[in-house]
C-alpha cells in the first residue's frame, strides 16, 4: 500500500525527464495539475495501460472524456522512457487524499455541530447536509 | 538518436526555459504529439505539417489528416509534470516537504 521507496526517487530524479511528464491539451493539464484526474493502472494488461478517472461531477467528466482507459505510447526503441508507473501512482495518492481531507472536513462540521446540539430538522445543519450529500450518492466513496 | 530515458538524462540544457523546450519536444515525440488522455493532435503541429505538406500532411502514425478514423480532433498541447515542483523539495533530513 505505501511506496515507501518512492521518496529517495523523487529527492534524486530530475523534474523535467520525461519519465515525469506527459503531452496533455490546455484543457485536462490544469485539471490534471489540480488532482482533479488521476490515472489507475489497469493489471494482467499490456504495459503502461492506465484507466484515466476523476473526482470531477460525471456530466462534466463525461464531456472530456473521462473515464476511459489508454495504453500509453512508447517509442519502438524506447529512447525515450515512458512516464513513470511510480510517479503516476503517487500522483494518483494525492489526488485521493486531498479528496477525502476535503471529506473529512465536512465531516469535523458535522461532529462540531453535534456537539453543540445543533441538529436541525429542516436540513440547514451539517448533519442535514452530509445526510442529503450521501443519500444524493456524492459522498459513498465512488470514483466516477 | 541520442538516448534520452532516464540513464541519460538531459544535462547537456542549461538553464531551465531551455530544458522545458527540450523536455516539451521530447515528450511531444514519445506522446505523438496526442494528448495521452483525449488523444486530441497538437494544433500548431498540424498547422505545421500543413504548411509543409499541404493534403499529403499525416500523423505519426502516417495516417493522413484527412482519413483520421474518429475525424481530426485538434487541440493546443502543453506537456506536464505529473509531480510539480513544489512537491519534490527535501530539506537537510531528505524528508519530503511542501
Amino acid at each position: 500500500m505505501f511506496d515507501y521507496g518512492v521518496a529517495y526517487v523523487i529527492d534524486g530524479m530530475d523534474i523535467d525527464r520525461p519519465s515525469n511528464a506527459i503531452s496533455l491539451t490546455a484543457t485536462i493539464h490544469p485539471l490534471f495539475g489540480a488532482f482533479d484526474i488521476f490515472f489507475d493502472a489497469v493489471p494482467n494488461t499490456a504495459p503502461n495501460t492506465y484507466r484515466i478517472q476523476s473526482f470531477l461531477e460525471p456530466t462534466f467528466a463525461a464531456n472530456i472524456g473521462i473515464p476511459v482507459t489508454r495504453t500509453l505510447f512508447v517509442t519502438d526503441t524506447h529512447t525515450i522512457g515512458p512516464p513513470s508507473p511510480r510517479l503516476l501512482a503517487v500522483h494518483r495518492a494525492i489526488a485521493h487524499i486531498l479528496h477525502l481531507s476535503a471529506a473529512g472536513n465536512c465531516i469535523d462540521d458535522v461532529l462540531r455541530d453535534m456537539e453543540t446540539n445543533l441538529i436541525r430538522a429542516d436540513g440547514t445543519s451539517e448533519l442535514g447536509r452530509l445526510v442529503s450529500l450521501r443519500l444524493g450518492g456524492w459522498i459513498d466513496g465512488k470514483v466516477y | 538518436m541520442r538516448a534520452l530515458g532516464d540513464s541519460a538524462g538531459l544535462q547537456g540544457f542549461i538553464g531551465t526555459p531551455d530544458r522545458m523546450a527540450a523536455l516539451r519536444g521530447v515528450c511531444l515525440v514519445r506522446d505523438r504529439h496526442r494528448c495521452v488522455v483525449t488523444r486530441r493532435f497538437d494544433a500548431f503541429e498540424c498547422k505545421e505539417r500543413y504548411a509543409r505538406a499541404g493534403a499529403n500532411a499525416c500523423d505519426d502514425d502516417g495516417v493522413l489528416f484527412s482519413q483520421q478514423p474518429q475525424g481530426l480532433q485538434l487541440e493546443k498541447l502543453e506537456v506536464a509534470h505529473i509531480l510539480p515542483h513544489s512537491l519534490m523539495k527535501a530539506n537537510d533530513n531528505k524528508e519530503l516537504v511542501c
